[in-house]
């Protein structure tokens, strides 16, 4: 339970972080006009991969034994 | 004598025992913090105007001010402290186990105040950062100047401090104090079985593996900012990057120095704050001071011998125009810091006042040289031909980063009351059975 929770929450944590940096990409923009993200508030998925990631630690060291 | 309160004695290190030392400068720090807080009200309600900053090029003057300086200044202090500790996990350093906490602590401090120094920079902060969160894009080097740093860098660290402080919360709940519930709470039921230790190297040993190219990834962004300016004579190259870093690691080095002096002296000697301790990180500030001394000399080189232009005036600017005090004022810190670290490594008699002084002129040169690296390139790294400008901050400016110094002050003063600065377990040897 405690390995598989954290190894979910680190791939978790690292498919929202790509997930973040592609979709905050302007694929295709030619002008600084275009340059917002693909989709608005993509950035916010990358930090939230970041805290999931460091969110594994603590789940891995925080859970109670025998539970 | 001490001011007694409800909190029991026995607690180690002074924790929850309140001395007239320390409330004077708790009460010194929080006026200094209030000051702060008045100034930028005063920012916030009038606008950038009341500050030194204005347009570069057509009102000669910076866009980046003491803000800008003091952010640099800032998050290139908290790389030491979070990768010393690294190291100390990983390579298992017993020597400076004992500063691990207090050099998480200072990354944290200096973090926070960074992070908020670019807040205030913003003429609206709160819409700065909510289009962050929706527009920013993570392959921009100012995504790594803010998101890297506040939430990769910060957040790693507090999870550093929170993990590596539930074995001496555990050890310590158990004395009744006033502070019990918050250890209690802190140690979130740790019993310090054989199972938990196991799972606790291993947590700390892959968080401190993940940590170093964290940081150095999202410190290296920060000079990257000005490395790839292509249109600023004096910012552009590719040394900014592997500069701020070193700079960032001897300045680092050198407020971990002084404040583990100040951490000695106020809670004295039961601590095992010995002269080891002072070697290595003496030791360490030495190599960083002397790396940092080569890039610049490497820098001021090859601006001497730019081609008469833009590059060449800002060259003349640091040398021998309105910047060269600040110049040679830093250089000369610098030298005399190296003369007090390697005459002490030759000698191999470490004398803790040498290296707080060593570290006093590191810290000051530091500040120094993140000055010259944002200013003078707006002032005088013009491509069109405007005339040279100046810049010079106002009491505004100097007023919030006082309030940014007390918070950071504040942080850890406030800390050491309530937590063992240093490992309680910091003597015992840690026998690693994983990875």
């Amino acid at each position: 339970m405690r390995r598989t929770g954290a190894i979910a929450l680190i791939v978790m944590g690292v498919a929202l972080l790509l997930a973040g940096y592609l979709l905050a990409a302007p694929w295709g923009a030619s002008t600084v006009a275009d340059s917002d993200p693909a989709v608005v508030g993509a950035p916010t998925l990358f930090i939230i991969g970041i805290v999931s990631l460091l969110s594994s630690a603590l789940f891995y060291e925080l859970l109670p034994d025998g539970r | 004598m001490s001011v007694e309160t409800r909190v029991e004695q026995k607690l180690p290190q002074g924790v929850g025992r309140l001395t007239p030392g320390w409330l004077v400068f708790f009460a010194v720090s929080f006026v200094v913090f209030v000051i702060g807080i008045g100034a930028y009200s005063y920012q916030l309600s009038n606008g950038l105007i009341v500050t030194g900053m204005r347009s570069t090029g057509t009102m000669g003057g910076a866009t980046w001010g003491l803000y800008v300086v003091m952010v640099e200044y800032f998050i290139g202090v908290s790389l030491a402290g979070v990768v010393l500790a690294a190291f100390v996990e990983v390579f298992n350093i017993g020597a400076l186990r004992p500063v691990s906490r207090l050099a998480v602590l200072l990354t944290i401090a200096s973090l926070s105040t960074g992070v908020l120094g670019v807040l205030l920079d913003l003429g609206s902060p709160f819409r700065g950062f909510v289009n962050m969160l929706l527009y920013v894009r993570p392959q921009s080097a100012f995504f790594g100047t803010f998101m890297l740093v506040a939430v990769g860098v910060l957040m790693t660290s507090l999870v550093y401090l929170y993990l590596g402080g539930r074995r001496d919360a555990a050890t310590i709940a158990g004395t009744p104090s006033g502070l019990r519930w918050f250890h209690k709470l802190w140690a979130a039921g740790y019993r310090d079985t054989e199972p938990e230790r196991e799972r606790h190297r291993r947590v700390m040993f892959w968080l401190s593996i993940g940590l170093v190219p964290l940081v150095i990834v999202a410190l290296s962004t920060e000079g990257l900012v000005f490395g790839i300016q292509v249109g600023r004579p004096g910012w552009y190259g590719s040394l900014q990057g592997p500069d701020f870093i070193v700079l960032a690691a001897a300045s680092g080095l050198a407020n971990l120095v002084v404040l583990t002096a100040i951490i000695r002296r106020a809670v004295g000697a039961r601590i095992p704050l010995g002269h080891a301790v002072f070697k290595w990180l003496g030791s360490l500030l030495l190599a960083a001071t002397a790396a940092s001394l080569y890039f610049q000399t490497v820098k001021t080189f090859t601006l001497l011998y730019a081609t008469p232009g833009n590059e060449r005036l800002i060259a003349d600017a640091l040398l021998r125009g309105p910047y060269a005090w600040i110049f040679w004022s830093s250089l000369v810190l610098m030298v005399v810091a190296m003369i007090l670290l390697v005459s002490q490594a030759a000698t191999g008699a470490w004398s803790v006042p040498a290296v707080v002084a060593a570290s006093v002129a590191i810290s000051t040169a530091a500040v120094a040289e993140r000055y010259l690296t944002v200013i003078p390139s707006q002032t005088h790294g013009m491509l069109l031909p405007y005339e040279p400008g100046s810049y010079f901050p106002t009491w505004v400016e100097f007023a919030v980063v006082g309030g940014l110094f007390a918070l950071g002050a504040i942080l850890i003063g406030g800390f050491v009351k309530v937590f063992p600065i240093i490992n309680l377990n910091s003597n015992r040897r840690e026998v690693r059975t994983d990875a």
